[in-house]
């Protein structure tokens, strides 16, 4: 049966770097739980720590009722499907997904059927007496899955279990990992560094960021209320215009460049922040020749690019500062601008939120992230 | 019109070389062994003009048949030594060591290796010397009730031999667990096993080849060796090296020094394979005792009532 | 719950300083004996250097010395001259050769020294070389040529083509690539390559002992000799000097590898 996970101010230094600081996560039983970040924010380590290949140095884990900090991997009723998968390349596929329900002294006869079965449920029961290596990179990935699930552990840990495989085959078993673990109506911890692979799966989604959690809520939470800016910018795509809080209205910003941006939302701690942002989307910028009148927050910019994205189009933009904006404009309605034209740039108040700039200079680079754009471009 | 150089044109001088300096001599040495000592002193080293195998019935007779036996004993039991103690540091060095650690250690490792083996050897003489600081020490604490009689026996020289290939044991078998991923443990441990299940189906299988390697290396380099013997045997201490050395250098019977080399290879050759067969016999046990994983026969009716739908 | 203790992980690490102990106690012996200045060496009496003295004035030490440092150089010589192009060919002109050839390189490695040194002197005489320094070179150069393919081998193959295809799309003829990039990237590889069978032939004892003419007595053949009419503190001093030498070219020879290769590859990766 699914147990819940519950970390409680779990830290995890090694040397003098911590690479896990405080985290405390509770992961509700049968829920998918997915842990996010980019590389090095100690999501392998969160993962290891409740897998019980590393202790941590102070707080508490728990799975189910019990109390699991120091007990070693094989007294824990957890499985993990490893980043590398961990095929032992000495055993058949038969034999590694035996494995497990050996150890626990199971009987022949019980284990054949569990491993027919295992092998089954991943489709993979014909290449039962293959070795490792003579395997797909896909077909690794299942059998790893089925060699974790064989055992029915209450909790499956999965450390970037995709990231080996092409884009096809990847959401193709985002898919299948979805319905398994509904079918299982098992607990999932999901380790992952893509955010559309995280968006797409999870009940639930807790951010890190050097080694602490910067927000867990649901996908909708994070995509829409996002409580910092380095979230704001993880999590789909966004444009951000520096400048200062206006002391006079803590809720406008003004931007470097003198424009006025006013904000609907203001996140913790940006009022106070000697440096913030406004957030916006792309796709919440509208693009006209006029400057609007009707209120709403406007830059000038000149368009350099249009990236064709299939039902809209991405527009880049440079201002007069040098700053690089995106947006992403349906491809029906009134005459649309092309490149070298200079446009406004406008989106309402609604649409905008303010942030303290702190950690947004770990964002990495705009576009290598907005893997919208950037597969649109692969696939054209 | 373009000549055509063959790929291995680079490499022509250094097979040469060892054809000249290498193969041509080992059959000198086959030749020379069916051979006699001439009588006469004057008649050169060797007489070829009838050749027989009565070196070999020689150097087979009960004499020097019980120091090729000493020989491969001292070099069996030392190189099953080397491993044991070797094994625990070459698995600590793979496993327990960061990696700032690691390349110090392995350095320091391979160190005594480098150094003159005749001063290793020599620093035995001085440590076992009936008369020196050990012996005296152990009189005092009343472990020997006279001085330290080690020295000049084949005690010393197994000591001497497993000391100088201890490193080259641990080396083969540090790269062997080295190279095991160490997910496979973590996967091992994640499905169930505990430490010593681990090790027995994960590890010691996937490092057995690396083992296995480094036994070889050192049981040829010990059977063959002369200076551990020469150094610390004495009389007593005889193996195999020192016999023919005896027969070449001083007795000047290159006949039967060659046909007794002949022999040494052929008995290196005979233990190398048995010792491998004795290993694959290991592995099976391994596998027979954990039984198979799972029912062959029930499984593969599954997968091939499965085959059959996919095809 | 308790943080359980690693105990195992603490006996194999204890486990390990023994064995380190027992790998550099006897060396640390020898060391502090050879200042030794008792006339038996074997009980310390007083600190003093004069067998250092004694050995570095007896002309036969320093003509083995002599001796020693130049069949190490010529077969040095030998060695890398035949072994960098071998071991560059089987890096990268693979073909129907290369495995018979790693096959005859394993069985140089494999051979009992005793056996090779036998062939040697019974070979050197038939062919009519009685020179002592090239006799005791050509027989020392068949193990380091080995050594010496192995280590430039391994790092060849590191390196890849992939250097001198750049190299030829910048618009290199071959032999300028070999020369401008190949070459200075293998210059560690080689030069390791040269300090280590430098000192496997300045050790050797087996081979020298066999393929050597009067007068030519290697270092190590000086001091085997001298155990036999009773020890003193000179064959401890000798002893010790030949240490200096090795462990000289040793480190020099430890430096260059780190800077080739990867951490932990021993020989350069000849091993693995
Ligand atoms: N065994 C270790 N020793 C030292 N540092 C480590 C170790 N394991 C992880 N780290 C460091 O901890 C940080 C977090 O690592 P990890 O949890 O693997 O990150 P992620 O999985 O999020 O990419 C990294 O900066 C990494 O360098
Ligand atoms: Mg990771």
């Amino acid at each position: 049966m699914a147990s819940d996970v519950r970390l409680d101010r779990v830290t995890k230094t090694y040397g003098d770097f911590h690479a896990v600081d405080d985290v405390s996560l509770h992961i509700q039983a049968g829920e998918f739980m997915s842990v996010l970040g980019s590389s090095g924010a100690g999501k392998s380590t969160v993962l290891k720590m409740v897998g019980g290949f590393e202790l941590p140095d102070t707080g508490t884990i728990t799975i189910g009722e019990q109390d699991v900090t120091f007990a070693p991997p094989y007294r824990r009723d957890v499985n993990t499907v490893f980043q590398s998968y961990a095929l032992f390349p000495h055993m058949t596929v038969a034999e590694n997904v035996a494995y497990g329900p050996r150890q626990d002294r199971v009987s022949r006869a019980e284990r054949t059927t569990q491993v027919r079965d295992a092998l089954d449920m991943v489709q993979l029961l014909h290449l039962a007496n293959r070795k490792p290596d003579q395997l797909s990179g896909g077909q690794q990935q299942r059998v790893a899955l089925a060699r974790a699930l064989v055992k029915r552990p209450s909790v499956l840990l999965l450390d970037e279990p995709l990231g080996a495989l092409d884009r096809k085959l990847r959401q193709q078993m985002q898919v299948e990992l979805k319905l398994l673990q509904h079918r299982l109506e098992l607990t999932f911890m999901f380790v992952t560094h893509d955010q559309e692979e995280a968006l797409a799966m999870s009940d639930r989604i807790a951010v890190m960021r050097n080694g602490r959690i910067e927000q867990i809520g649901s996908p909708v939470e994070l995509y829409d209320e996002p409580r910092t800016a380095y979230v704001a910018g993880f999590i789909g795509s966004q444009n951000f215009i520096g400048g200062t809080i206006d002391t006079t209205n803590p809720e406008q910003l003004i931007a470097d460049s003198g424009a006025v941006l006013a904000a609907s939302r203001v996140a913790q701690g940006a009022a106070t922040a000697v440096r913030a942002v406004a957030a916006v989307r792309p796709e919440n910028v509208r693009l006209s020749h006029e400057k609007p009148t009707d209120g709403s927050n406007t830059i000038a910019g000149r368009i350099v690019t249009v990236v064709m994205l299939g039902d809209s189009l991405e527009y880049v933009l440079v201002t007069d500062q040098g700053q690089e904006y995106l947006a992403r404009v349906p491809r029906f309605g009134d005459r649309l601008p092309e490149t070298g034209e200079k446009v406004w740039m406008h989106w309402p108040r609604e649409r905008t939120s303010l942030f303290s700039a702190e950690g947004l200079e770990q964002q990495e680079p705009r576009f290598a992230q907005d893997q919208g754009a950037q597969n649109s471009r692969a696939a054209g | 019109m373009r000549i055509r150089i063959p790929r291995f044109s680079m490499a022509i001088p250094a097979m040469a070389w060892w054809a000249a300096f290498f193969i041509a001599p080992l059959g000198a040495i086959i030749y020379f062994s069916f051979g006699i000592k001439p009588s006469d002193p004057g008649a050169g080293v060797v007489d070829l003009t009838s050749l027989s195998f009565s070196n070999y019935i020689a150097a087979t007779s009960e004499v020097y048949l019980t120091v090729f036996q000493i020989t491969m004993r001292t070099a069996g039991l030392g190189t099953l030594a080397c491993a044991l103690v070797g094994f625990p540091v070459a698995y600590v060095l793979a496993r327990h060591i960061t990696t700032r650690w690691q390349p110090i250690l392995l350095f320091l490792l391979v160190l005594p290796f480098w150094i003159s083996f005749l001063l290793r050897t020599f620093a035995w003489r001085i440590i076992l010397a009936p008369e020196g600081v050990l012996s005296h020490a152990l009189q005092d604490i009343g472990l020997l009730s006279g001085p330290l009689s080690m020295l000049d026996t084949n005690s010393a020289v197994q000591l001497g031999i497993i000391y100088n290939y201890l490193p080259l044991m641990v080396l083969p078998m540090f790269v062997a667990l080295d190279k095991i991923d160490p997910a496979l443990i973590r996967g091992s441990m994640d499905l169930g096993a505990g430490p010593v299940r681990t090790f027995l189906s994960i590890t010691l299988p996937l490092a057995l080849p690396g083992i296995l390697g480094g036994m070889v290396l050192t049981f040829i380099l010990a059977s063959g060796d002369y200076v551990v013997p020469a150094i610390l045997g004495g009389a007593k201490g005889l193996m195999i090296g020192n016999l023919v050395a005896t027969q070449i250098l001083a007795a000047q019977n290159l006949p039967m020094g060659s046909a007794m080399a002949v022999i040494l290879i052929l008995m290196i050759c005979g233990i190398v394979l048995s010792m491998l067969m004795l290993l694959m016999a290991f592995r099976w046990l391994l596998r027979t005792i954990a039984g198979p994983a799972v029912d062959a026969r029930a499984l593969s009716v599954a997968v091939a009532a499965e085959t059959r739908e996919r095809t | 719950m308790r943080r359980p203790r690693n105990w195992s992980r603490a006996l194999l690490l204890i486990w390990m300083g023994l064995v380190f102990v027992f790998l550099f106690l006897p060396i640390l012996v020898v060391i502090i004996y050879s200042f030794n200045g008792g006339r038996n060496l074997y009980v310390w009496t007083e600190f003093s250097t004069r067998w250092y003295w004694v050995a570095v004035h007896n002309p036969r030490v320093v003509n083995a010395l002599i001796v020693s440092l130049q069949a190490a150089t010529i077969s040095c010589a030998i060695a890398v001259c035949l072994g960098v192009p071998a071991g560059i060919a089987l890096a990268r002109r693979k073909g129907m050769w290369s495995p018979p050839f790693m096959v005859l390189l394993f069985i140089i490695l494999g051979t009992p020294e005793l056996v090779s040194a036998i062939g040697q002197m019974i070979w050197l005489d038939r062919i009519g070389l009685y020179d002592g320094l090239l006799r005791l070179a050509v027989g020392h150069s068949l193990f380091n040529l080995a050594v010496v393919i192995l280590i430039v081998r391994a790092r060849a193959e590191g390196l890849g083509e992939a250097l001198e295809d750049a190299a030829a799309d910048l618009g290199a003829v071959p032999w300028r690539a070999f020369m401008q990039i190949t070459l200075p990237l293998m210059l560690p590889a080689v030069l390791a390559s040269v300090l280590l069978s430098f000192i496997l032939s300045f050790d050797d004892v087996i081979i020298s002992l066999f393929v050597q003419r009067p007068g030519t007595s290697t270092l190590p053949i000086q001091i085997l000799s001298s155990f036999k009419p009773g020890l003193k503190g000179d064959v401890a001093a000798i002893v010790v000097i030949t240490l200096g030498v090795t462990l000289a070219g040793m480190l020099v020879a430890a430096l260059m590898l780190r800077r080739s290769d990867k951490r932990g590859k021993f020989l350069g990766g000849a091993l693995n």
